[in-house]
């Protein structure tokens, strides 16, 4: 679907975007991480042509988007932005209709569409003729993101869609964003410098640095293979938690002498959580227990 | 204050509600056209950065000429009356619109700008759907400040002939009359203050429902304009035009009893007697009030209307001197009355226009033309005075100092100082009584209505020379132990003035002929 071949930004002869390529398949979401100034924007941004590159090149459907019309190149591409962005003097309303609008769709089918994604992203008590300014944060990074949805577009590239929110606040939005049918066969492109937002949406990573990737891959294969010592010093404060997310409860059953009365696919992470929070202790003690065993085995396998 | 502020108001309420409406029409159409330019040229700014520098150093240079100045710019340009009037307001008004324009857009929030144009919006779009809306509260400030700086500008219009309420502040000015600078100043107050209020009011609510209250605006202002134009155009029907300094309009010597004795019926608008000329040269009016010795009047081939029905008193120019001067150096009297009867009235003409247009300096003219009449003319520097001569500030009462002095210095073995441009009638006058000047020229006319109280004069014969100035001579000598000499010989009295090739087209030579032409329209 997405193809990137030795892209490369300059701004005064310095390369804030250094000679990356990367593939997103159809319907996969693909995240890019890094710290602040790594060149994650820079490179979302070129991707909907807000950003010409210096070199290199974009494929979208292997059509060069340097060739195509650039406004039905973005009306075509969902955009959240960093900054949410929401037009101040437009309601929730006018905000979500911007592109279909754009596109000369039906009123009919465009209110038609506002409510549909209102009711998707949990907003049904917001008034569609109050203002953003009315709403309170998480409600305006929904909107932002309907506003993003609202033509359907196939493929959506979010910045930080979740960064303006408090911790709790955002891995609740992220929780039901995961969910969402509207989001399962799209393709995505997120920026974030969250790890465990990567780890939770990605379905590839690509952690940069200074304009250059430094790993890209499944969640799995950065936790468990650092490709270099870049990799794991980003990793390693947050390695347990990454680890116990990218294991399966089917994977460690073996190393367990109890039942385990879980699913089997969902990930140790999630088991843990749901244990904790329903208070059996010893349980989840067990399933650590069962970790530890499954890790020394699994590192002993490796070499 | 004789009269009471409210009486005067509703004595003058029809033309306070003229020259109101006069005052909004300036106002409003000199910021129609300074939106209309303004906006486009502030949004092209945005687009094209490297020009907002230039265009806004443009019009802040603009914004510091003082309004007077740029006023006198005008004239040179464009002449007199509105034209000039509503394009220096809308060189005042160009400066607030545009900046604000300008800032308004380009400080909208680059997330906000960024998110239209990931939207897929072409640049047009995202103009009109987002930075002009969010601009829009930005532009209204700017241009309530235009409104409000020009409803204070155009008070200087009537400068120009263009009136407003102006008119009433200057003519107060000129009149020493307190009532009537308010009657101007008032209104002109209250409509500043009205259109701050409601472009406030404006202003804040735009935010909310900005295209009702944009097409509104647009609508109110559309139809207070055409409403106010389409009257000025019925006004104009009649064509014939004058223009008068405000004082002659609103002396009872002046226009007022002109009108009631011919039964003229004028299209009168109120001029600064120093660009009535010009009006009436370049065609902006077809009657002025001179003076009938003017320079201009043979400079600019205009002719005086004959007074066919005396109107005007004769003003002829004789010196006044201190009885004391006279019975101390009665040789004095000899040395004037070498030019007593000698100067008619073409001459005298002559001599201002030399001194206007030619830019001599009254002595020298004063020289020139003593010589002309073969006199002895030795200039002699001040100093050790046994006499001083005084003037008005006026050039010609300059040069017929100047003749005095030199007169006086040559035919007797006296010195004289000058003391020239007192700044009224009065202050001369004064002077003169008290003893601080000598001789000064004066009129026998101003003699009769300004120096003299009321009581008699009907019973005079006013329109005749001779008695006028024996009447003058009899009084002054009785009342203030002053004497007249003779007088020099000219009338330099007002006078109707018109374009000796429009006067000769309609075939009019008199101001009867005047009244009747105007009747007939
Ligand atoms: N218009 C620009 N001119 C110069 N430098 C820029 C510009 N935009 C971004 N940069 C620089 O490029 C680098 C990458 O920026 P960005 O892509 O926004 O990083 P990230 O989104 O990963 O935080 C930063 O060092 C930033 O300062
Ligand atoms: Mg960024």
């Amino acid at each position: 679907m997405i193809d990137v071949l030795n892209l490369t930004k300059e701004y005064n002869g310095r390369p804030v975007v250094d000679r990356i390529s990367f593939h997103v398949p159809e319907g996969k979401t693909f995240v890019l991480l890094g710290t602040s100034g790594s060149g994650k924007t820079t490179t979302l941004k070129m991707l909907n042509g807000l950003i010409q590159p210096t070199s290199g090149k974009i494929l979208i459907n292997d059509k060069d988007i340097s060739n195509v019309n650039q406004e039905s190149l973005r009306k075509n591409i969902g955009y959240v932005i960093q900054s949410i962005g929401l037009f101040p003097h437009m309601t929730v309303k006018e905000n979500i209709s911007v592109v279909p609008k754009l596109l000369k769709w039906h009123p009919d089918a465009i209110k038609e569409r506002v409510r549909f994604l209102l009711k998707l992203l949990n907003l049904e008590t917001v008034d569609t003729e109050s203002y953003p300014a009315q709403l309170s944060g998480g409600q305006q990074q929904r909107v932002g993101l309907a506003r993003a949805l609202a033509a359907d577009p196939p493929i959506v590239l979010m910045d930080e869609p979740f960064g303006a929110l408090d911790p709790i606040t955002r891995t609740d939005i992220r929780n039901e964003f995961k969910k969402l049918e509207e989001i399962i066969n799209k393709t995505i492109v997120l920026v974030t410098h969250d790890v465990t937002e990567a780890w939770e949406l990605g379905d590839t990573i690509c952690l940069m640095d200074d304009g250059k990737i430094m790993q890209k891959g499944s969640p799995k294969e950065l936790t468990w293979k650092a490709e270099n010592a870049f990799v794991s010093d980003f990793l390693r404060p947050h390695q347990w938690q990454l680890e116990i997310m990218t294991v399966a409860v089917k994977d460690v059953a073996p190393f367990s002498d109890k039942e385990i009365s879980l699913d089997p696919d969902t990930s140790l992470f999630n088991a843990i959580h749901t244990l904790e929070s329903e208070g059996k202790k010893t349980l989840s003690l067990h399933l650590h227990q069962a970790f530890l065993d499954y890790k020394t085995s699994f590192i002993k396998r490796e070499l | 204050m004789k009269k009471g502020l409210f009486s005067f108001f509703s004595e003058q309420k029809a033309e306070i509600f003229e020259q109101t409406i006069e005052h909004l029409w300036l106002t409003l159409m000199a910021l129609t056209i300074a939106i209309a330019i303004s906006l486009p040229v502030g949004i092209m700014m945005t687009r094209r950065i490297k020009l907002a520098k230039p265009i806004l150093g443009i019009v802040n240079v603009i914004q510091t000429i003082p309004s007077l100045a740029l006023l006198g710019f005008m004239i040179p340009l464009l002449g007199i009356g509105t034209v000039p009037a509503i394009t220096a307001l809308f060189l005042y008004a160009l400066l607030p619109i545009i900046r604000n324009t300008y800032t308004g857009i380009i400080e909208t929030d680059p997330g906000i700008k960024e998110a239209a144009r990931g939207m897929g919006m072409t640049d047009f779009q995202s103009l009109i759907q987002v930075e002009l809306p969010l601009a829009l509260p930005t532009i209204f400030a700017g241009i309530k400040t235009a409104t409000v700086i020009n409803v204070g500008v155009a008070t200087l219009t009537a400068l120009i002939g263009a009136g407003g309420l102006g008119v009433f502040i200057f003519r107060g000015i000129a009149l020493n009359n307190v009532n009537m600078i308010l009657a101007g100043a008032i209104p002109a107050a209250l409509m500043a203050l009205m259109f701050d209020f409601f472009l406030g009011l404006i202003q804040q609510q735009i935010k909310k429902r900005r295209k009702l209250i944009v097409i509104a605006a647009l609508v109110i202002l559309v139809l207070m304009l055409g409403t106010i134009t389409w009257n000025k155009l019925d006004f104009s029907g009649n064509s014939f035009k004058a223009g008068f300094p405000s004082e002659f309009i609103h002396r009872e010597d002046g226009y007022q009893g002109l009108k009631k004795l011919y039964h003229l019926d004028l299209d009168v608008m109120e001029m600064d007697i120093g660009l009535m000329y010009d009006a009436i040269h370049n065609k902006k009016v077809d009657l002025v009030s001179g003076f009938s010795t003017d320079g201009r009047i043979g400079a600019f081939d205009l002719v005086v209307l004959d007074d066919d029905k005396h109107y005007f008193p004769p003003y002829h120019a004789a010196p006044l001197v201190r009885k004391q001067l006279i019975d101390t150096y009665p040789e004095v009297m000899d040395a004037l009355n070498k030019i007593a009867g000698q100067i008619n009235n073409p001459q005298m003409a002559a001599l201002n226009y030399m001194a206007d247009d030619a830019q001599l300096s009254p002595g020298e003219i004063a020289v020139a033309f003593l010589e002309s009449m073969d006199l002895k003319t030795k200039y002699h520097p001040d100093g050790n005075a046994d006499l001083i001569i005084g003037s008005k500030n006026f050039t010609e009462n300059f040069i017929l100092a100047e003749m005095f002095k030199i007169l006086i210095e040559n035919y007797t073995t006296l010195n004289v100082d000058l003391k020239m441009g007192f700044g009224g009638t009065k202050l001369v006058f004064d002077a003169l009584r008290n003893g601080d000047i000598d001789i000064y020229p004066e009129y026998t006319g101003t003699g009769l209505l300004v120096l003299l109280p009321e009581e008699d004069r009907d019973t005079i014969i006013m329109y005749d020379r001779e008695a006028v100035y024996e009447y003058v001579r009899k009084e002054f000598r009785e009342r203030y132990d002053i004497h007249w000499l003779s007088p020099l010989g000219f009338n330099n009295t007002h006078t109707m003035v018109m374009r000796r090739e429009h006067a000769e087209r309609l075939g009019i030579n008199t101001i009867s002929e005047l009244a009747d032409y105007l009747q007939k329209q």
